[in-house]
């Protein structure tokens, strides 16, 4: 598919701009002063930015914010709410000013990213305060900002959507090779500081930082209101393009920059602990993304095949506790593990061939229980039941523990750095793995049995052993995880694989994007990170994430990074996308 | 998603080129030049519980030949179908492929060499229109699991020769603008060619084709009629279950009227066409006005008749 | 003997509680093709609406005083767990009707999570298991077999009321004219609404019903077991799905059945089977998986008809 324009035609006076659907009357009204009121928001949001913010001073935890203008202290993802609504605020008066393509689209997203920073920074001040008058005025002290800068957001956003989103811009701009390739390494060495400062924004969270969610999740909002905007441009899709033309470049930087977040301000211990668990779950998520994403076989069970890779791990590699007295090398451990674990998915996989959809999860489900239970019993005397297996012992090569701190040089690196940097390989490899399969004949098979099983026997793939194959591989992923799993928490317990889990993972594959790479690597991310972050929430995670699932699924059940298939299955139409899409869906009765 | 796609324009109506066919009846290299029967059925009978759905039903079909399997609603053409895929074992009589018996496996009639399409068009949705045929290339693939896994020596070359035969194929059946377009975003007709074209990738030696021309007016009738002529050019017989008799009788070899699960007539159109019985069995009408409703054309299903 | 009676009457019990919650899932799964996970929170709701009533709500001397307590309890009961789930079909899955099927299963999964834990959250105590009162006569029968067969009259309670209720739900559906819509919008969704059926209102009748009847179990599951806690729902859940498969999902008659048939399995199992009390369920799982595999209609669902 190819874009033919070079810049997209923009009509010397714009088309009057008509609304259909719902609010159709109220938008149409406000549609002449699009530009006007974008920058009357824009201006709002700036000004709330200098105006006081709460009626008292917030002087707890370390990073104290009072309710005068603070701008640029250290560091800057703190107290940079008011930055970063400046920043939002300027951009929002100057894409509203120009003649830029997908204005509208752009201002949107910068809108939307102001509406939820100041909405988020004033909710905490009034939790903290008690009361709305804590964005408002007691005591005789005055302060609007959360206010105006809220006002100026959902202003924005208004009239960004009255002046009518235009369709995304295709650029297809080329460089030379080498210019290229260096805006893919600049712009991905940006990426990694971003990341690193999302994840140590706020610091750790906790009892002595109370701040560390709301000061997180302020960051992630004006972060994702920068990159709405910078996706409504079309930029965005603009560099996926360019780095697909340099593939095999591209996975290089990035995994260079994955490797080298140790050297970033998130290289600490506890951040390449977070950082392995992460590591763990995603790959784990992509090879239920393989069962659930490409071969759309609903395991609920899937956490089992974890387990049993770490059981098998902690067995064999001379804990104590372990029955199986031997200790293996950790590659050849890692091996077993992963076999063992795919006999267990063919084990599964086999009798549940003629069983499908719901059914097919609940069958899943009771096999995963069916674990549990035998795990939380000690069965064999392999799992430790309620005593667990302790004390694993931690991978060594060449006699350097991995969960020793190393020196390179002048740098001194963080304890646990090989762990991660073990588990970025890892990931790497599934990541390889999936990719591969993917675009392939299995892979393709897969496909087909998901969208149409009895078409795709027609077409004479022979569904039963190919269905086998998907658990098979998808549980050989999950047991090298576990394997790995084990060595690094250094004790495995039944109690890490309970159902709650595999909802979780299922979680993670759908909110990143079911059947895409860095979508399971994305949702893991999210599931792992936020819990960190946001500590004070804790209590309520469970409660929080059950509320997700639910609005996920109603308003964007295709994902975060939503694959080219899914989305054409489960994504509503946008109604602005109305005209570009064809006739519905084909019928799908079943044939007598 | 880029630009609009091209939703209204006219399918293409002429046949694939001389030189397309050629090529690829050449690849296909289908046709074996042998006079024995490639389909055979004798004495087919299926009774569901107390429905005798067939009775005793004989068919024969050599290579190259077309035939078409016509009669009332209910008559049985769709169990017998069913029959001739595998999909149901008839409760007596036998389905034999080549002499041999047909699988009982949807998957192994498929790779044994008989395809079909669906009359309610089953594509994959959410896939490309390559994507379709190259699933109907996987039967004919040789490309193993781990050669998926490790995108070796074997997996370029399969995937390569996979590609080029799929380009051929949408090219055949004259979809080649549609290559990266999701199949649900299909105009209908062309949804039908696609199914086709995702048939034929199974190098089938049988294609069975269930009432490929409903919902098509006049001129994609006969688009569909001049492609099941170039169908029969690159060697493939074909069996077309149908209501539009007028597009039977000037397509097919010999014809078949099944009233009932029996098998009432056999033989060429013309045979057919004259034959009373048939006219009865499908209006009960004078035979006469009937007969001139036939030779006009007109489609006899529409009028007064009872129908079983 | 007295032991292997024994658990006999415990499994009946259990059974009949299962059977309750199981009539929840069967109505549902029958209206909407939906296995509404969430339906075991509901169950536990119910038990827990019961048990602030009796402690927040009523004053102390009703609350002790067991023919005000057991009506005022059940009510209570049954009706917060209607308004759960009531609200959950109008929010969760009926904005949903239309999706392909993993969505509304997730959504499920998100309710079930989201109403456990806004208990655990919400309800004063809710972390660890709560206590809940007899509602009940104290004391049981004894039947002189061997060391003696214990029933305990709140067990008596429990099964005569889900008999009662089941028997009366079956009256209902077969003989009332909200029954017949419920089964008619079950069977073909779009005829029933041709027929002036308003299939949202029976799809919203069915989930207070099932929810009702589950709030019942669950005020009787406290009152039988004198505890509850957050996690009753959803192993309670998983049994009583399985209990609604194994008689045949959308079947009445077959959930009660496969209830008490569940019931048994727990109760005998856990008594004979090896592992003790400690695989007990792992046993009723795997009853789930083989009744899934082999015969997914159940005992009393009909076998996939062939069609003709």
């Amino acid at each position: 598919m190819t874009a033919t324009r070079t810049a997209p035609a923009e009509p010397v006076a714009p088309a009057p701009v008509r609304h259909t659907g719902r609010n159709a009357g109220m938008l149409n009204a406000l549609a002449p002063f699009a530009k006007i009121g974008m920058v009357v928001g824009g201006v709002l949001s700036v000004l709330g930015a200098y105006l006081a913010w709460s009626t008292f001073v917030l002087n707890k935890g370390a990073f104290p914010e009072r309710s005068t203008l603070t701008m640029f202290v250290e560091p800057l993802g703190v107290s940079g709410y008011r930055l970063h609504l400046t920043v939002l605020g300027i951009a929002v008066i100057v894409v509203a000013l120009l003649r830029i393509p997908a204005r509208h689209r752009i201002v949107r997203g910068l809108g939307l990213g102001i509406t939820f920073v100041a909405l988020l920074n004033g909710l905490w001040i009034i939790v903290e305060g008690g009361g709305f008058g804590a964005i408002t005025a007691s005591d005789g002290t005055v302060a609007f900002g959360a206010v105006v800068a809220l006002v100026g957001g959902l202003v924005t956003v208004l009239f960004a959507q009255a002046g009518g989103l235009e369709p995304r811009p295709e650029w297809t701009w080329r460089l030379p090779w080498w210019a290229e390739w260096i805006l893919l390494l600049v712009i991905f060495a940006i990426v990694l500081l971003l990341v690193a400062e999302v994840l140590t924004s706020g610091g750790q969270g906790g009892v002595v930082n109370p701040y560390a969610g709301v000061v997180f999740l302020s960051l992630l909002a004006a972060l994702a209101g920068a990159f709405a905007a910078l996706n409504a441009s079309g930029l965005l899709g603009w560099v996926a393009v360019v780095s697909e033309r340099h593939r095999v470049f591209s996975v290089v930087v990035l995994l260079v920059c994955a490797l080298a977040l140790p050297f970033t301000n998130a290289g600490t211990e506890y951040w390449m602990t977070v950082a392995s668990n992460i590591g763990v779950y995603a790959a784990t998520a992509i090879g239920l993304n393989i069962v659930v994403g490409l071969a759309g076989l609903l395991d609920l069970g899937y956490v089992a095949f974890l387990g049993i890779g770490a059981f098998v791990a902690a067995n064999l590699s001379g804990a104590a506790a372990s029955v199986i007295g031997i200790h293996l090398p950790f590659l050849l451990v890692m091996v077993i593990s992963s076999v063992v674990a795919g006999m267990f998915g063919a084990i599964v996989g086999s009798p549940t061939l003629r069983v499908r959809g719901d059914y097919l999860a609940i069958v899943t489900l009771a096999f995963g229980e069916i674990f549990v239970r035998s795990a939380q019993n000690n069965i064999g005397s392999l799992t430790g039941g309620a005593n667990a297996i302790p004390n694993i012992p931690q991978v060594a090569i060449g006699g350097l523990a991995f969960n020793e701190s190393i020196t390179i040089g002048a740098v001194r690196l963080p304890s646990g750095v090989l762990y991660y940097i073990a588990i970025v390989l890892l990931v790497s490899v599934v990541m390889l793995v999936f990719g591969n399969l993917k675009y392939s004949r299995l892979g393709r098979a897969w496909i087909a049995i998901r969208e149409d099983e009895d078409a795709a026997a027609a077409m004479g793939i022979r569904t039963g052993p190919i269905k086998i194959l998907a658990f098979l591989i998808g549980a050989m992923l999950a047991g090298l995880a576990g394997a790995f799993f084990a060595h690094k928490t250094g004790v495995v317990a039944y109690d890490s694989f309970r159902f709650l889990e595999s909802v979780t993972l299922l979680s993670a594959v759908i909110l990143g994007g079911m059947g895409t790479i860095p979508g399971a690597v994305l949702g893991a991310s999210i599931l792992f990170v936020l819990p960190e972050k946001l500590r004070e929430f804790s209590d309520y995670r469970l409660l929080i994430f059950g509320l997700a699932l639910v609005l996920i699924m109603r308003f964007r059940p295709q994902g975060i990074i939503p694959d080219r298939h899914r989305k054409a299955e489960l994504a509503d139409t946008d109604p602005e996308d109305v005209a570009r899409e064809g006739p519905g869906a084909l019928p799908t009765e079943v044939e007598p | 998603m880029t630009e609009p796609q091209a939703t209204s324009e006219q399918p293409e109506l002429e046949a694939p080129p001389e030189e397309v066919i050629a090529e690829l009846a050449q690849d296909m290299h289908i046709a074996t030049g042998t006079r024995e029967p490639i389909l055979e059925t004798v004495g087919v009978s299926m009774v569901f519980g107390g429905l005798r759905a067939l009775s005793d039903v004989r068919f024969s079909l050599h290579e190259r030949e077309i035939i078409g399997l016509i009669g009332p609603n209910g008559a049985g053409k769709t169990t017998f179908f069913n029959c001739l895929t595998g999909l149901y074992t008839p409760t007596s009589g036998v389905v034999e492929l080549r002499g041999r018996p047909m699988p009982q496996d949807p998957a192994r009639v498929t790779a044994a060499g008989v395809a079909r399409t669906f009359q309610n068009i089953r594509l994959f949705p959410s896939m490309t229109a390559t994507e379709n045929v190259l699933v109907g290339r996987h039967v004919r693939m040789k490309q193993s699991a781990f050669s998926s896994l490790v995108h070796g020596p074997q997996f370029r070359r399969s995937e390569r020769e996979a590609r080029e035969r799929s380009e051929k194929l949408l090219e055949f059946v004259g979809l080649t603008r549609f290559s990266d377009e999701l199949a649900r975003n299909l105009p209908y007709g062309d949804q039908r060619r696609l199914e086709i074209a995702r048939a034929l990738a199974t190098d089938p030696s049988v294609l069975l084709l269930d009432e490929p021309t409903a919902g098509m007016n006049a001129q994609e009738t006969e688009a569909t009629r001049q492609l099941i002529f170039a169908i029969r050019d690159l060697g493939v017989s074909v069996v077309v279950i149908e209501h539009d008799t007028k597009f039977i009788f000037t397509l097919c070899d010999r014809v078949l009227v099944l009233v009932q699960g029996e098998l009432l007539v056999e033989g060429t159109p013309d045979e057919v066409r004259g034959d009373p019985r048939v006219v009865e069995a499908y209006l009960g009408a004078p035979p006469d006005e009937v007969e001139a409703q036939i030779h006009t054309g007109a489609d006899p299903a529409v009028g007064a008749g009872e129908e079983s | 003997m007295s032991t292997f009676l024994s658990q006999i009457a415990n499994g009946l019990v259990l059974g009949s509680l299962i059977a309750l919650i199981a009539l929840g899932y069967t109505m549902v799964y029958g209206i909407i093709t939906l296995i509404n996970f969430a339906h075991g929170e509901i169950f536990m709701v119910g038990a827990y609406g019961g048990l602030a009533t009796l402690t927040y709500i009523l004053p102390t001397a009703v609350a002790t005083t067991w023919y005000f307590a057991l009506p005022i309890a059940l009510v209570a009961g049954a009706l917060v767990a209607m308004l759960v789930a009531v609200a959950m079909e109008r929010f969760a899955y009926r904005p949903l009707r239309n999706a392909p099927r993993l969505a509304p299963l997730i959504t499920a999964l998100g309710v079930s999570v989201a109403l456990q834990e806004a208990m655990r959250v919400f309800y004063p105590g809710a972390t660890a298991a709560l206590p809940f009162p007899n509602l009940f006569i104290e004391g049981a029968v004894v039947i002189p077999i061997g060391d003696g067969v214990v029933i305990r009259y709140t067990g008596i309670l429990l099964i005569v009321v889900s008999l009662v209720l089941a028997f009366g739900l079956e009256r209902f559906v077969e003989r009332t004219r909200l029954g017949r819509a419920m089964r008619a919008t079950s069977q073909d969704r779009d005829v029933a609404r041709l027929m002036g059926i308003d299939p949202d209102r029976v799809i919203v009748l069915t989930f207070a019903i099932g929810g009702a009847l589950a709030g019942v179990a669950g005020v009787l599951y406290g009152s039988y077991l004198r505890n509850v806690n957050i996690d009753m729902g959803f192993q309670n859940g998983i049994f009583a799905f399985t209990a609604a498969v194994l008689g045949g999902i959308g079947n009445i008659r077959g959930a009660v059945v496969g209830g008490l048939v569940i019931g048994l399995v727990k109760a005998l199992g856990g008594q004979y089977l090896p592992g003790g009390t400690a695989y007990d369920y792992v046993w009723i799982f795997v009853v789930l998986i083989v009744v899934l595999v082999f015969r997914p209609q159940g005992f009393f669902g009909e076998s996939e008809r062939v069609r003709a």
